[in-house]
């Protein structure tokens, strides 16, 4: 028995193999572990298929790391280092798919885009 | 060695005297109310301290993304709130839709099918595509390790 133990003990320092997250044998930085907690708890369906946690997580990572990168540029092109509200809402509405994305969504303290209706421009005579 | 005696003495003599004046400091002041409390107060707080609840956000994965995609670049708090918020509405979203896909197809399991299903129909064009590239790259990765 204690042979077995000892075995067992040894097989895994043997191989040296650490215990992986989810989140690491994906090759992702958002939570697997807690989106399959959320996703079990709130009752979406009696049960919840493993590779859809996954899939779900990827999916999250996949569209923070697109804002990220376009707000990131804009910030750099206003010459800051620092992401501020402002920034996120000029490259959520100057990006169509994410714009429809989020068309019935209001960003806190951002602004608007700027925009001059044609009507209300002077008449231009066109000779 | 008689002065040395005495001088040895003195200190000896002195720290007694002292010792007599700190514990009268304190004893004098102890009928005062105003450092009686503070000491309680802080007794009171360590046996009836409540362990603070702890909110669960997506914050610390957005920052490590954000570093992965610009490592000099920060964020602010209100932007991160603004993040977590997205993040908490697109996962609601394509939650939302997959149960819904499972309950229509008479099925009791949500399976990465339905999630890419959900995607397909909750984002919109290039993004759907995309999106559906990078979860299958990722559950491919995952189911081979």
């Amino acid at each position: 028995m204690a042979a077995k133990g000892k075995t067992l003990a040894s097989d895994s320092a043997a191989s040296g193999k650490k215990s992986l997250s989810r989140s690491q044998k994906a090759g992702l930085q958002f939570p697997i572990g807690r989106i399959a907690r959320f996703l079990r708890n709130r009752k979406y369906a009696q049960h919840i298929g493993t590779e859809a946690t996954v899939f779900l997580a990827a999916v999250l990572e996949y569209l923070a790391t697109e804002v990220l990168e376009i707000a990131g540029n804009v910030a750099r092109d206003n010459k800051r280092l620092r992401i501020i509200p402002r920034h996120i809402q000029l490259t959520v509405r100057h990006d169509e798919e994410l714009n429809t994305l989020l068309d019935d969504v209001t960003i806190c303290s951002s602004g608007v885009i700027p925009k001059n209706h044609n009507n209300l421009l002077r008449i231009q005579n066109v000779c | 060695m008689a002065p040395k005696a005495a001088a040895g003495k003195k200190p000896a003599e002195k720290k007694p005297v002292e010792e007599k004046k700190a514990e009268g400091v304190p004893a004098e002041k102890k009928p005062k109310a105003g450092k009686k409390l503070p000491k309680d107060a802080s007794g009171a707080d360590k046996k009836k301290k409540k362990a603070k609840k702890s909110i669960e956000t997506y914050k610390i994965y957005i920052f490590k993304v954000l570093k992965q995609v610009h490592p000099d670049i920060g964020i602010s708090s209100k932007s991160m709130g603004i993040m977590n918020s997205f993040i908490n509405d697109i996962f609601e979203k394509l939650a939302q839709e997959a149960s819904r896909l499972a309950r229509i197809n008479k099925k009791p399991t949500i399976t990465s099918r339905e999630i890419q299903t959900a995607v397909r129909l909750v984002l919109p064009g290039e993004l759907a595509k995309h999106a559906v590239s990078e979860g299958t790259k990722a559950v491919t990765k995952f189911t081979s390790s």
